[in-house]
């Protein structure tokens, strides 16, 4: 048991001392160390993802520097790790990705660049490489009016912040954390066009952005929603609906999650996701089925446990529904309409007296807390 | 009479509105041309501080000039920061200020708001009248898609200052470009937006009725101005000003006057709720409403306003207008129920509370309407008989 901050951090020093000098195995098992005490530690995983590689277990290497990536999306150092582990792995596309996306976010790293252009020119690619070559960026600008973007932002002068990332993304079309500062203004001014324009910007120069393909998957079905609604209204005036695209909307999302669950089997976020979006197919079971998935990889997740009581008793488990509220510690930051699922399913099963609590309960909830949100960048 | 026209903006977007559609659309002759043949007009636009010189450079504010009073007040007094609602009220509430030392009546010309020519001319008739607040239902149109069709329709000779748009022309345009936070307002759709302060229905062909618990002040002349600004312009702070019902009125047909109001595409859209079945829907409304509106709101549901584009069949929107009745009797019944319900608890009345909330959500009574079955509900409890039918008559 680690005791205290100093000895942790004493400990993690230790890990990447044993890594430097070779001793791996010891390095494992205190990268694992500090794991069992911080499980999401950045550092430790990958750290460990370096002392696997160097040990040559390059599936487990990979496995760890996905899980750092997949917490801190544009970090250069892990993409880097992780394209030099996949190019071991023999996955030169995906390896190739990796750099350039690392590239994008730090371009002024020359080793970094030499060992892409060496990667590029074993494949024969050297047209590609050649472009690489002799590529000169003025990074301290760079960095100095992406700040002055950000403060801007910060002081609600959205328009001038947004003038000067324009005009960032227009000399440097990858300079992706322009892309995702810009992508942030558009969702906080409620442009979904514009922010979805950028996040499949973003997720062409970093594809392993897992967060990101969940984002736009959310997005899109948002969409596909609004649109529906939109049409369904359209022909009720007797007007005509414009273009008849919605259903590649939905094909979209759907692409997106399966992309995020390619990156990480495991993403909550695109499970969740794509259950909505069977279930706006009108698959019951299937969604279910993810629902169910998700909980056994986290099973404290208030509102799919609410969820998914939905989904069973619509399907007509009413004890198993009742079986999931029960298991939910109730709280003030349940929605009414979880609530009213929750007395609907004690209703359906016949116990009257908890189905009356229940919807006395629903009835005076506080309406402030509202559902259906959708995911944000930060 | 002086009247001010009160318009807060700041942020190039909705500058960009104010030039191109709310101050042009005002200037229309049936607009503040035709307050000012018999009245003071002064257009009061409160901005930021950096805002200001791009604003009085306008052509636009040079013509507002040449047709009445016009300042630009920089608005450093409001909050800042990013709270846009705090900001607004802050602005909102100093031009009251200033109305109350004249004694004037306050229009709220908002920056993404597009009026149709003659509403305030409509308004003011209402005024001379007596009435001392005139309200209108505003429903949202997607703003890019507007814009660009707007554009198209308008004579290019117009731009020069004043843009005349007929309410007919403006009423079909904007249902043209509705956007989905209005048509997730649409009762009897499966997805239903869960902030539904106005309820839509659809006339095929012909336009759309509306009934709103928030209708959107036009002109409002206060009984009271020591009235606290807080909220939404169109939330309690028009009962307050006009405490006396008789005195508010509603345009309910286009042809008298409409406005609608520009947003992108997503903005607020994205609570969205799907209703198993009407009574969810009726349940949802009315909670929200019990939580969301003040008691004089409720009256203004009942009051239908058409929106059409073209010449009306009479018979086809009376029966759109009785159906829609029934559901807003329905609402209201089941507003009243919760009523009863919170009365219940707070009398410590809670078995009758808890029988009463069941037979809410799981039974028709609110479909039906079935005020005599609340006795036998109630009655069957260990509770003073007296005391539930003095809270039952309290309620209805």
């Amino acid at each position: 048991m680690i005791k205290n901050k100093q000895s942790f951090q004493k400990m993690l020093a230790g890990a990447f001392d044993n890594l430097t000098n070779g001793n791996l195995e010891a390095a494992v098992v205190a990268f694992k160390l500090v794991l069992d005490q911080s499980p999401d530690h950045l550092d430790a995983l990958h750290g460990l993802a370096l002392t696997k590689f160097h040990n040559q277990q390059f599936e487990s290497a990979k496995s760890f520097a996905l899980r750092a990536l997949s917490q801190d999306p544009l970090n250069a150092s892990f993409l880097t790790t992780l394209g030099t582990i996949t190019q071991h792995l023999s996955d030169y596309e995906f390896s190739i990705q990796c750099f350039k996306s690392a590239l994008a976010i730090n371009p002024e790293n020359r080793n970094l660049r030499a060992e892409y252009i060496l990667l590029l020119k074993s494949l024969g690619r050297n047209e590609e490489a050649e472009e690489w070559n002799g590529l000169d960026f003025n990074l301290v600008r760079e960095k100095e009016l992406l700040g002055r973007a950000v403060n801007l932002n910060a002081d609600d002068k959205i328009d001038d912040a947004i003038k000067i990332l324009g005009s960032l993304i227009d000399s440097r079309p990858n300079f992706v954390l322009a892309r995702s500062e810009l992508a942030n203004i558009f969702q906080q001014q409620g442009r979904m066009e514009e922010f979805i324009e950028q996040l499949q910007m973003i997720l062409k120069i970093v594809p392993t952005y897992t967060q990101a393909w969940v984002i736009l998957g959310d997005n899109m079905r948002t969409l596909y929603r609004l649109n529906g609604s939109r049409n369904v209204v359209k022909l009720k005036l007797g007007q005509e609906i414009e273009g008849n695209d919605n259903a590649l909307l939905l094909a979209s999302a759907r692409d997106s999650y399966e992309k995020a669950l390619k990156i990480k089997p495991n993403h909550i976020g695109a499970k969740i996701g794509l259950a909505e979006l069977v279930l706006e197919e009108g698959d019951l079971e299937t969604a279910i089925d993810l629902l169910k998935s998700v909980l056994k990889i986290l099973p404290s997740l208030f509102e799919v446990r609410c969820k998914l009581a939905k989904l069973s008793r619509l399907n007509g488990q009413f004890e198993e529904a009742l079986n999931l509220f029960e298991e939910i510690k109730l709280s003030d930051s349940i929605a009414r309409s979880n609530l009213i699922e929750m007395a609907m399913s004690a209703f359906n099963m016949g116990y009257s007296d908890q189905a009356e609590d229940s919807f006395l309960m629903a009835l005076l909830a506080d309406d402030r807390v509202r559902d259906n949100k959708v995911g944000s960048l930060t | 009479m002086n009247i001010h026209i009160v318009i807060p903006v700041w942020g190039g977007h909705y500058l960009d509105l104010l030039e191109e559609v709310c101050l042009p659309t005002l200037l229309a002759p049936g607009n503040i041309p035709a307050l000012q043949l018999n009245h003071h007009c002064r257009v009061r636009i409160l901005t930021k501080k950096e805002d200001v010189a791009r604003l009085k450079d306008s052509d636009i504010f040079c013509s507002v000039q040449k047709v009445c009073q016009a300042e630009i007040i920089d608005s450093s007094f409001s909050t800042g920061g990013k709270m846009k609602y705090a900001e607004m009220n802050a602005c909102v509430s100093h031009a009251y200020d200033t109305a109350e030392e004249e004694q004037a009546a306050i229009v709220f010309g908002l920056a993404d708001f597009v009026w149709s020519d003659g509403m305030l001319a409509t308004a003011i008739a209402h005024l001379a009248e007596g009435k001392r607040a005139v309200l209108a239902p505003c429903f949202r149109v997607i703003s890019d898609k507007f814009r660009s069709d707007f554009a198209i329709k308008i004579n290019p000779e117009q731009r020069r200052g004043a843009i005349s748009i007929p309410p007919r022309s403006l009423a079909s345009l904007a249902m043209d470009n509705i956007h989905p936070y209005s048509a997730t307002s649409f009762w009897g759709e499966s997805t239903f937006h869960d902030w539904p302060f106005l309820i839509h229905w659809a006339v095929k062909g012909e336009g759309m009725m509306i009934r709103g618990f928030h209708l959107h002040p036009v002109i409002i002349h206060p009984e009271v101005y020591q009235a606290d600004y807080d909220g939404e312009i169109d939330g309690e702070f028009v009962f307050k000003a006009c405490p006396t019902p008789e005195n508010i009125v509603v345009i309910q047909d286009s042809d008298d006057g409409i406005f609608v109001s520009l947003d992108n595409f997503s903005r607020a859209s994205l609570n969205l709720k799907d209703h198993e079945s009407e009574r969810a829907a009726l349940i949802d409304t009315a909670l929200w409403a019990r939580s969301h509106v003040h008691e004089m709101h409720l009256n203004l549901l009942k009051l239908p306003c058409r929106i059409h584009g073209s010449e009306i069949s009479s018979n086809v929107w009376s029966q759109i207008e009785r159906e829609s009745q029934i559901v807003v009797d329905k609402i209201l019944f089941a507003h009243k129920l919760i009523k009863l319900i919170e009365e219940l608890v707070s009398k410590n009345l809670h078995a009758a509370a808890k029988r009463l909330s069941a037979a809410f959500f799981t039974t028709n009574l609110i479909e039906e309407i079935k005020v005599v079955d609340l006795e036998p509900i109630l009655m069957d409890q260990d509770c003073d008989v007296e005391d539930i039918k003095k809270l039952i008559a309290k309620v209805y």
